[in-house]
């Protein structure tokens, strides 16, 4: 859409859409693309597409979109470079122009992009309810269970990238409130927001579209070498704020600086301190070539949270599961490579756990941790392929050092 | 093969059951000590942190102190009942005392208990000892019956209400008639017996609604 004014030709092409579900979005958005020619990318479109260009699987994009917590992601950054992907994925479609973001991941183009307009549509819940039974034949109870979990999650996604609710104004250029105007004043009114928006010159929206696309392969290439990290660019002059817990300062600023220096349309990079750093320290640093993955399995949960927390601390990740059968999903589901095991648990117990894993994941290595245990219960243990057999309380550092055992015998089978 | 008598064994599980508990109380105390000493050890810069991770673990440490607390005085309680062979006993507190301590036995095969609420709970002469040997004897008798996974309930019933205790599994879709019939022939249903003769009590298999035991608290000479 095109639109000039006296000696400016100026462009506002892109649109994102966020709604509540069944709030009728979908007509407007039909409506307003074939208006003014628009394509309409939806979440699934995005995420498809980033799963093609950078091998990430899509349920794990899936998972970062709904903000579930992804396993191990303290060592493999997964949500980070999912984010980075798919930020990649908008910089290119916004460096084409002409289109319409429907769903969430448009919270992802960073404000500084100022030629693209910002839209809610929302509903009170009452409405949406109704609107799923009308439209989608769904009872009562059914719509409102999809409609509180798709607006968890919507909450969740916003709450991480801006601290703010889904739906709160600020967010946004407008909200189209769909259960007080129809479909058709809908889109007059985006419309003719459309044409009221102050826009910008051509060169200067090519410029932001250029920064985007800089920000978004910055911030992939960074990934792999650190978090935290805000990068901004303005005309391919490059700023990134260090804005976590650093133990190096100078050395991880150089790095920085080396990585963004080679992506093509950097003029210069310079870091900040952003206001969340500070100097951190570790209590020991245990040099893994490749961290252990380790699952924390125990019904004591102040316990096995405590632990977690100081295993973190000395860069064990790990993750944790409150019970037998969540232990075996687990590794159903996910990698562990070393399992911290209680025997006495409700409903399954440690011993058939074990029994389990050396059956069916011989190559997990299992240490038993027990505040209960007997001789006869070390020796079955043991007899069913238990690595080591510790008596809680036991000494974190008399833990991490059968956990580095374990390691040492998982790196030498792997040779 | 030896075996213990059953009142030694009964006594074995419960403090195994306590103890198990209170080694958690102490693990968690410990864990939460040394992670203490960890965020000094890793924070010196940073003092609204540090300042807030150390609240978080002295929070902690004193929640899990007083959880420590409540279950010596339980287990100091239930030892004491050793003490005589006939006393006053407070059939709700005795009652709540025990579900305390042997909460964590039942929860490993997936029965909670609960206890309903009682305004003027009965109270009884007799051997402190022998009665909660039968109330155990109850549970576990149930426990053998019913399929894990499925709550115990136990009223308390005031003399003008009856005057007994009821120990029902909480699952309406029991048929009564097969389930009494699998209490009765147990083994344990004897023992039950047999051990509430000791203290003239009498066990009942309950036949209306949800089926169950109860030990009525009429104590017949």
């Amino acid at each position: 859409m095109k639109l000039t004014i006296k000696n400016m030709e100026a462009v506002v092409s892109i649109l994102t859409i966020t709604n509540g579900l069944y709030t009728n979005s979908e007509e407007i958005i039909q409506i307003l693309g074939k208006k003014f020619n628009y394509r309409i990318l939806t979440d699934a479109d995005l995420i498809e597409k980033t799963h093609h260009d950078h091998d990430i699987r899509l349920a794990t994009l899936q998972k970062v979109l709904d903000s579930r917590p992804i396993a191990f992601n303290d060592f493999t950054h997964e949500k980070e470079r999912c984010i980075s992907a798919l930020k990649k994925t908008l910089s290119d479609f916004v460096s084409e122009g002409n289109c319409i973001f429907h769903g969430a991941l448009g919270h992802l183009i960073p404000k500084t992009i100022t030629h693209v307009m910002r839209v809610l549509v929302i509903a009170e819940k009452n409405q949406r309810i109704k609107n799923a039974e009308d439209k989608k034949g769904l009872s009562k109870k059914e719509a409102l269970k999809k409609i509180e979990l798709s607006d968890k999650h919507a909450f969740l996604w916003t709450a991480s990238l801006f601290n703010e609710k889904a739906w709160n104004k600020s967010l946004y250029d407008i909200v189209i409130p769909s259960d007080k105007i129809d479909t058709k004043e809908a889109v007059e009114l985006i419309s003719k927001y459309l044409n009221k928006l102050l826009f910008t010159h051509k060169d200067l929206i090519k410029q932001e579209a250029l920064d985007f696309k800089l920000i978004a392969d910055i911030e992939l290439a960074l990934d792999n070498i650190g978090q935290g990290l805000l990068v901004e660019s303005h005309k391919g002059d490059v700023v990134v704020t260090i804005d976590k817990k650093v133990m190096l300062l100078t050395k991880f600023q150089q790095k920085i600086i080396q990585t963004t220096k080679t992506i093509p349309g950097v003029n210069s990079v310079e870091t900040k301190i952003g206001q969340n750093y500070y100097k951190g320290n570790i209590i020991h640093n245990y040099e893994f070539e490749t961290p252990l993955r380790i699952l924390l399995v125990d019904d004591e949960k102040e316990f096995v949270q405590t632990l977690s927390e100081r295993l973190k601390m000395r860069q064990f990740t790990n993750e944790i599961v409150y019970n037998g059968q969540a232990a075996l999903n687990f590794t159903d589901e996910e990698d562990p490579e070393v399992i911290l095991l209680d025997l006495k648990m409700p409903g399954i117990d440690g011993f058939e756990v074990l029994k389990t894993i050396k059956k069916t994941k011989p190559h997990i290595e299992v240490i038993i941790l027990t505040g209960h245990g007997s001789k006869a219960d070390k020796a079955t243990c043991m007899d069913l392929g238990a690595f080591a057999y510790l008596q809680k309380p036991a000494d974190i550092d008399l833990i991490t050092q059968t956990m580095k055992k374990a390691y040492e015998k998982i790196e030498a089978q792997k040779e | 093969m030896k075996t213990r008598d059953d009142a030694t064994a009964f006594f074995g599980q419960v403090t195994a059951s306590t103890t198990h508990e209170i080694q958690n109380v102490l693990a968690i105390i410990k864990e939460n000590a040394g992670l203490m000493e960890d965020i000094l050890l890793m924070n010196p810069d940073n003092l609204p942190t540090l300042l807030e991770n150390l609240k978080r673990c002295i929070g902690k440490t004193k929640e899990q102190a007083y959880r420590g607390v409540d279950l010596t005085s339980g287990l100091n309680a239930f030892a004491h009942t050793t003490d005589t062979f006939l006393a006053p006993v407070n059939v709700y507190e005795i009652i709540k005392n025990l579900i305390f301590l042997t909460k964590r036995f039942f929860l490993q095969k997936g029965i909670k208990l609960a206890l309903t609420d009682c305004n003027c709970p009965p109270s009884i002469m007799t051997d402190p000892v022998l009665f909660q040997k039968i109330l155990w004897m109850c549970l576990k008798c149930l426990t053998e019956t019913m399929d894990l996974n499925t709550n115990i309930i136990i009223t308390i019933l005031t003399p003008d209400t009856g005057n007994k205790i009821e120990f029902r599994p909480d699952d309406p879709t029991l048929d009564n008639g097969s389930f009494n019939q699998r209490l009765s022939r147990s083994a344990k249903w004897d023992d039950l017996e047999r051990t509430c003769k000791q203290i003239n009590l009498t066990p009942r298999l309950i036949t209306q609604t949800l089926p169950g035991i109860s030990i009525g608290l009429d104590q017949k000479s």
